[in-house]
C-alpha cells in the first residue's frame, strides 16, 4: 500500500503539491487525474523516489522511499517522456534493467516484444513516441515490481494497443498482484480500466474515491412526474446533486445507490421513469460541482 | 546487496555508454606518451643523423635524456589532463542536467551511494588505465632503444602520481562543479571559477597590494601560484624538470602531493556531499542549491569588480575615482550579467538587486581599504620583541649559487631564496627604528634614499614583507646600519664567499678555479692553488666591513673566482683596507692601485650624453617614444677626444671603472656620473699589464671637470 501523507513539494516558490494526502491500495488500478501543471507528475516523482517532499511523508508498503533503493526495488515508473539510452535497441534496455531489477523476466519481455511487433535490433531513437511508450510499459511489467508508475503512458496509444496493454495489465494484477498507478490529464482515458481514481487540482486532492463507489453512489434518474406533488414525495429526502427539468422531463442526478431509488421511486407515481448508466465524466462533474468546481474546465476539454 | 548486479557489472553497464571519454581518454595518453617519446627520439635521431653527436655515448646520453623528459615531468600535460578531469566528470554525471534520464536513474533500485560510486570509478579508471597502458607502451619502446634509465623511470612514477593527484584535483572539481549546478554551460563556468577564482582573486589584491601601498614587497615571495592547481601545475612541473637531483624532486614533489591530495579530498568531499544533498529538480537549472545563488553571485561580482578595477586604473594612467568607478560598477554589472545567467532570461537583470548591490558595496569597501589604508597596511612595523630574525634585502647582488654534495653539482639560486635561505639578523630594534624613520620621512626629501625588501620572521610563525627607504645620506642612520650590516648574521646571508659550501666546492670540484684580481684596467691571475687561501684572507678582512667603511671608501679592486668553463663565477670588492687579502696579491704581483696613471694612457674619448635635455624628447603626449629617444640620444651626444697629459691627468683623477669593480651601491660619494662616459685607450709600451681594448670609465658624481662641461656642451659638437 502507498501513504501519502500531507505531502507538499514547491519549486521555486510555486506549490506544484499542495498538502496531497492519499492512499493507494494494492492490487486496483488507481488513477491520477489532473490537468497539466495539476501535480501529478511531481505526486509520482514522489512516490518513485526521485523527488524528495519538502513536507509530509510518503510510504510505499510501510518504508520511506527517498533514497532507499530498497523501497524502490518495489517499483517500476514510466515517466511522461521516458529516457532510452542513445543509441541503444530494446535488447540494450533489456541488459540494463535486468541488471537492477531482480525479477525482470526476460523471456516474458521478448516474447512481448513480438507480440506487439516491436523490432529488438531496431534502435529506439527510430521509434515512434507511441511505440517508445509501449516499449516502456513493457520494460516495466517484465520488471516484475509490485508497483507500476506510469505518467501520461496512454496517452498517444492508438486503442489496439490499448486493449493490448490493458489485458496484460489485468493478468499481471490477477497473477501476482500488480498495482498500476496511471496518471492522465485525460479522464476518459481512465474510466475503463481504474478502481479507484484521484483527481489533482493545483496541487492539491480535490477528491480521492472508489470507482465503483462512485459508481453505485450517484445515480442519473429521467423521470415525468404528473404532478409537482409526486415529484415531491419522489425526491423528499433524497440527497440531490443535480436536477435539469427540459418540459416535463427531469433529468435528477442522486446521491444513492439504484436499490434505494427504485424503491423510493416504485412508492410515487411516475409517467415515466428510467434510472441512467453515469459515465465516469458525469460523475466527476457532478462530484466536483458540490464543491464548487467546474470539472469540464479542469479535465474535459 | 541493493541489486543482483555486483559492483563490477554496475561499472561494464555505466561503461557502455562512455566509450567514446575512454576511446578520447586512450588517445589523449597515447599522444603524451608514446606520442611524445616518438617525436624526442626522432629529434635525437635525427641530429645523430646530421652529425650533432660526436661520441656514441653522448647520442645514447641524449637519448636517455629524451625518454626521461617524454616519460617525466611535461608542462604542456596541464591543459590535457585537465581538460581531461572536466570532460570525465561532466560526462559522467551529465544524467543530471535531464529530468528523463533523472527520473529514470533515480527511480531505479541503486542506492544513491552506489550509483556515484559506479561514475566516479569508472572515470577514474578512465584516466589511469590508459595512462599506465600509455607509460608501459612508451616505456617499452625507450627500452628497445636503449633510452630507458632509472633515473627515467623514477621520474616517470613520480610525474605520473603527480599527474595523477592533479587529475584528481580537476576530476573532483568537475563533478563539483557538475553538482552545484544544472546545464553544462554553466558548469563550464562553474569549473573554471572554482579552479581559478581564489587565484584570480589573490592576484588581483597583490596587484592592488602593491599599486596602493608604498611598503608592499614581492621580493621575497613572489606571486604566489597558490590558489589554482593549474597554475600551480605549471609552475612546479617546470621547477621539477629542470631539478638536476632526484633527491631534490623528491624533497620539492612530496608537499606538492600532500597539499594536492588533501585538496582532491577536500574537493572529493564536497561533491559527493553536494552529490547527496543535489535536488533531483535541479536539473536544467543554472543553479542547482538556489541558497548559494547570491553567495556565488557576490563572490564573482566582487572578484570581477576588482579586475575592471584595475583595467580602469592601468587604463586610465592610476586615476583613482574612475579606478573606484569602475570597481564598482564592474561588480554591479558582473551581478547582473550573472542574474541573466541563473534566470536565462534577459528581463531577470534587475532581479535581487540586493545582492548586486552588496557586490557592489563590498567591491567599494575593497577599494576604500587599499586607497585610504583602512588596516594600516603602510604604517605596519612590528615590535621588536615580536621579531624572531629578519631578511634585509639592502644589496649589493650576487651570482648565487648551491653547492650539491650528492652529484658534486652547482645549481642556480635567486638572490632572495638565497637570502631567505642565509640571512638571519636579529638586531630587531635597529630594522624597526630603520622602518619607523621610513615611515616618518618622505622619500622625496632623503638625499640618498635606498628602497630595502625585508622580511619579518615573527615569533608566532608568521612571515611579513615590506620595502621600506634608507636614507644613506643621515648619519644618525650610519650607527643603525653598522648593527645590521656590520655583523656576521648579515655576512652569512649576503655574501656567498661566506658560506661554507663556497670552500666544499673548491675542494671536490675536479674542474679548475680560475682567480684573477682587477683594479677595472689591468687584471692579474692568480694560482688556482691559492682560491682557499684568499678566500679565507677576504673573509677576515670583511671582519671590519660595516656600513660605514662601505660608504666612505670605494672599492680598490674585485676578486674574480671563476670555473675553467665559466660556468659559475663569484667575484668580491677588495677595500684598501683589506690588508690580508693584499698581502696575498702583493706575494704574487697581482695588486695594481685603482688609480690609473696619466703617463699610461693615449687618448680618452669623452661623451656627455645631455640625458637631461633629452627628457622632453622622450615623452610624447605622455607616451614613450622610443623613436623619438633613440633620434633624441643621437641629436643631443657630444663626444670629444682629448689627448693633452695635462687635461688626461686632471680627468683621470676624478674616474672611477665602469662596473669593472663592483657596484658603489654604499657609497654615496662614489656615485658615478651617468651624464658621461669615458672610454681609454691606453699605450702600448706600459708596464701594468692592462688589458687590451677599450676601458669605460665614469666621472665620479660633481667631479666632472669645468673643460669637459664646456667641451662637451651642447652644440660644441664638431
Amino acid at each position: 500500500m502507498i501513504e501519502i501523507y500531507n505531502v507538499t513539494k514547491t519549486f521555486d516558490n510555486i506549490k506544484a503539491v499542495d498538502a496531497v494526502s492519499v492512499v493507494i491500495k494494492e492490487n486496483t488500478v488507481f488513477g491520477l487525474i489532473g490537468t497539466n501543471g495539476a501535480g501529478k507528475s511531481t505526486v509520482l516523482r514522489m512516490i518513485t523516489g526521485v523527488l524528495k517532499p519538502d513536507e509530509g511523508t510518503i510510504a510505499i508498503d510501510n518504508m520511506p522511499v527517498y533514497d532507499n533503493a530498497e523501497t524502490k526495488k518495489l517499483m517500476f515508473f514510466i515517466a511522461d517522456e521516458p529516457y532510452f539510452f542513445t543509441g541503444a535497441n530494446v535488447e540494450t534496455m533489456e541488459h540494463y534493467f535486468s541488471s537492477i531489477y531482480e525479477n525482470f523476466n526476460k523471456e516474458e519481455y521478448y516474447e512481448y516484444l513480438k507480440n506487439f511487433n516491436l523490432d529488438k535490433r531496431r534502435k529506439i531513437g527510430t521509434f515512434s513516441k507511441g511505440m517508445k511508450k509501449q516499449l516502456a510499459l513493457l520494460l516495466g511489467i517484465c520488471s516484475h515490481t509490485k508497483y507500476l508508475l506510469c505518467d501520461e503512458t496512454f496517452d498517444g496509444l492508438d486503442p489496439v494497443m490499448r486493449q493490448g496493454i490493458k489485458s496484460i495489465l489485468a493478468k499481471e494484477m490477477e497473477e501476482r498482484g500488480l498495482t498500476p498507478i496511471i496518471a492522465s490529464h485525460n479522464l476518459r482515458e481512465l474510466e475503463d480500466i481504474c478502481d479507484h481514481v484521484g483527481l489533482l487540482h493545483r496541487g492539491g486532492v480535490l477528491l480521492s474515491k472508489d470507482l465503483e463507489d462512485m459508481k453505485c453512489n450517484i445515480q442519473k434518474v429521467q423521470c415525468v412526474f404528473p404532478s409537482a406533488e409526486e415529484e415531491g414525495k419522489a425526491l423528499n429526502g433524497l440527497d440531490i446533486l443535480k436536477k435539469e427539468q427540459r418540459g416535463s422531463l427531469c433529468t435528477i442526478t442522486i446521491r444513492s445507490t439504484k436499490e434505494e431509488i427504485m424503491a423510493r421511486f416504485a412508492t410515487v407515481d411516475t409517467v415515466f421513469f428510467e434510472v441512467l448508466p453515469l459515465s465516469l465524466e458525469e460523475i466527476f462533474i457532478s462530484e466536483t460541482e458540490v464543491v464548487g468546481y467546474d470539472i469540464k474546465k479542469l479535465i474535459l476539454s | 546487496m541493493t541489486s543482483k548486479s555486483s559492483f563490477l557489472v554496475s561499472i561494464k553497464e555505466n561503461n557502455k555508454r562512455r566509450i567514446w571519454v575512454w576511446v578520447i581518454s586512450f588517445l589523449g595518453q597515447l599522444v603524451l606518451y608514446p606520442g611524445v617519446l616518438m617525436v624526442y627520439l626522432s629529434r635525437i635521431n635525427f641530429r645523430n643523423a646530421e652529425g650533432s653527436y660526436k661520441l656514441p655515448e653522448h647520442y645514447k646520453i641524449a637519448l636517455q635524456e629524451a625518454a626521461t623528459d617524454a616519460l617525466g615531468f611535461k608542462p604542456f600535460c596541464m591543459l590535457p589532463i585537465a581538460a581531461l578531469g572536466i570532460l570525465i566528470a561532466v560526462q559522467g554525471f551529465s544524467y543530471l542536467y535531464d529530468r528523463k534520464k533523472v527520473d529514470m536513474y533515480h527511480s531505479v533500485p541503486v542506492p544513491a551511494k552506489r550509483r556515484f560510486a559506479v561514475i566516479y570509478v569508472n572515470g577514474l579508471l578512465m584516466y589511469v588505465i590508459p595512462t599506465l597502458f600509455s607509460i608501459l607502451i612508451a616505456a617499452l619502446m625507450a627500452a628497445t632503444q636503449g633510452s630507458l634509465t632509472g633515473r627515467g623511470m623514477a621520474e616517470c612514477g613520480l610525474a605520473a602520481v603527480l599527474n595523477l593527484l592533479y587529475f584528481l584535483v580537476v576530476y573532483h572539481t568537475g563533478i563539483l562543479a557538475v553538482m552545484l549546478t544544472g546545464n553544462v554551460v554553466i558548469t563550464g563556468f562553474a569549473s573554471v571559477i572554482l579552479l581559478g577564482i581564489t587565484y584570480v582573486a589573490q592576484q588581483m589584491l597583490l596587484v592592488l597590494r602593491s599599486n596602493f601601498f608604498d611598503t608592499a614587497s614581492a621580493f621575497f615571495k613572489g606571486s604566489s601560484s597558490a590558489g589554482s592547481v593549474i597554475v600551480e601545475y605549471d609552475s612546479k612541473i617546470y621547477l621539477l624538470k629542470v631539478t638536476a637531483l632526484l633527491s631534490d624532486i623528491v624533497k620539492m614533489i612530496l608537499p606538492i602531493y600532500g597539499k594536492w591530495f588533501a585538496l582532491a579530498l577536500l574537493f572529493g568531499a564536497l561533491a559527493y556531499l553536494a552529490y547527496r544533498k543535489r535536488p533531483a529538480e535541479a536539473a536544467g537549472k543554472a543553479m542547482a542549491f538556489s541558497g548559494l545563488k547570491s553567495v556565488v553571485k557576490i563572490i564573482v561580482s566582487v572578484v570581477a569588480g576588482l579586475i575592471a578595477g584595475w583595467i580602469v586604473y592601468d587604463a586610465t594612467y592610476y586615476n583613482v575615482v574612475l579606478t573606484a568607478l569602475g570597481m564598482i560598477g564592474g561588480a554591479a554589472f558582473c551581478g547582473i550579467v550573472m542574474e541573466v545567467i541563473y534566470e536565462t532570461d534577459i528581463r531577470g537583470a534587475f532581479r535581487h538587486l540586493v545582492s548586486t548591490g552588496i557586490a557592489a558595496v563590498a567591491a567599494a569597501f575593497i577599494f576604500c581599504i587599499f586607497q585610504f589604508d583602512l588596516f594600516g597596511y603602510d604604517s605596519y612595523v612590528p615590535e621588536a620583541e615580536k621579531i624572531e630574525s629578519y631578511v634585509l634585502d639592502i644589496g649589493p647582488y650576487q651570482n648565487y649559487w648551491k653547492w650539491c654534495d650528492e652529484d658534486e653539482s652547482i645549481q642556480y639560486v635567486s638572490d632572495s631564496q638565497y637570502m631567505q635561505e642565509n640571512m638571519f639578523l636579529t638586531d630587531t630594534d635597529a630594522v624597526c627604528e630603520l622602518a619607523r624613520k621610513s615611515q616618518e620621512t618622505n622619500v622625496e626629501d632623503m638625499k640618498d634614499g635606498r628602497s630595502v625588501n625585508v622580511l619579518y620572521r615573527l615569533k608566532s610563525g608568521k612571515e611579513v614583507e615590506r620595502i621600506f627607504w634608507i636614507d644613506f645620506a643621515d648619519a644618525s642612520n650610519e650607527e643603525l646600519l653598522n648593527r645590521i650590516i656590520g655583523t656576521q648574521e648579515y655576512r652569512d646571508g649576503v655574501y656567498l664567499f661566506a658560506n661554507e659550501y663556497v670552500e666544499t666546492a673548491f675542494t671536490e670540484m675536479e674542474r679548475e678555479w680560475q682567480v684573477t684580481y682587477t683594479n677595472g684596467a689591468v687584471q692579474t691571475q692568480l694560482p688556482s692553488f691559492e682560491s682557499g687561501r684568499l678566500r679565507e684572507m677576504w673573509l677576515k678582512d670583511m671582519e671590519q666591513f660595516d656600513f660605514t667603511l662601505a660608504h666612505n671608501n670605494r672599492p680598490c679592486g674585485k676578486l674574480l673566482w671563476e670555473l675553467e668553463d665559466g660556468y659559475i663565477s663569484m667575484s668580491v670588492p677588495v677595500y684598501d683596507s683589506f690588508l690580508n687579502t693584499l698581502t696575498v696579491l702583493d706575494e704574487y704581483e697581482a695588486y695594481y692601485p685603482v688609480e690609473l696613471r696619466a703617463e699610461d694612457i693615449l687618448s680618452l674619448e669623452i661623451t656627455n650624453w645631455h640625458y637631461q635635455d633629452q627628457e622632453a624628447y622622450f615623452y610624447e603626449g605622455g607616451v614613450y617614444d622610443s623613436r623619438a629617444a633613440e633620434a633624441s640620444e643621437v641629436q643631443h651626444a657630444v663626444t670629444k677626444e682629448f689627448t693633452d697629459p695635462e687635461e688626461i691627468a686632471q680627468i683621470v683623477e676624478n674616474v672611477y671603472p665602469d662596473g669593472a669593480i663592483s657596484s658603489l651601491y654604499w657609497s654615496e660619494a662614489g656615485l658615478l656620473d651617468n651624464e658621461y662616459s669615458i672610454v681609454i685607450t691606453f699605450k702600448m709600451d706600459t708596464d701594468w699589464p692592462y688589458k687590451r681594448g677599450y676601458f669605460n670609465y665614469r666621472f665620479l658624481k660633481g667631479q666632472v671637470p669645468e673643460f669637459v662641461v664646456e667641451r662637451t656642451a651642447f652644440g660644441e659638437e664638431e
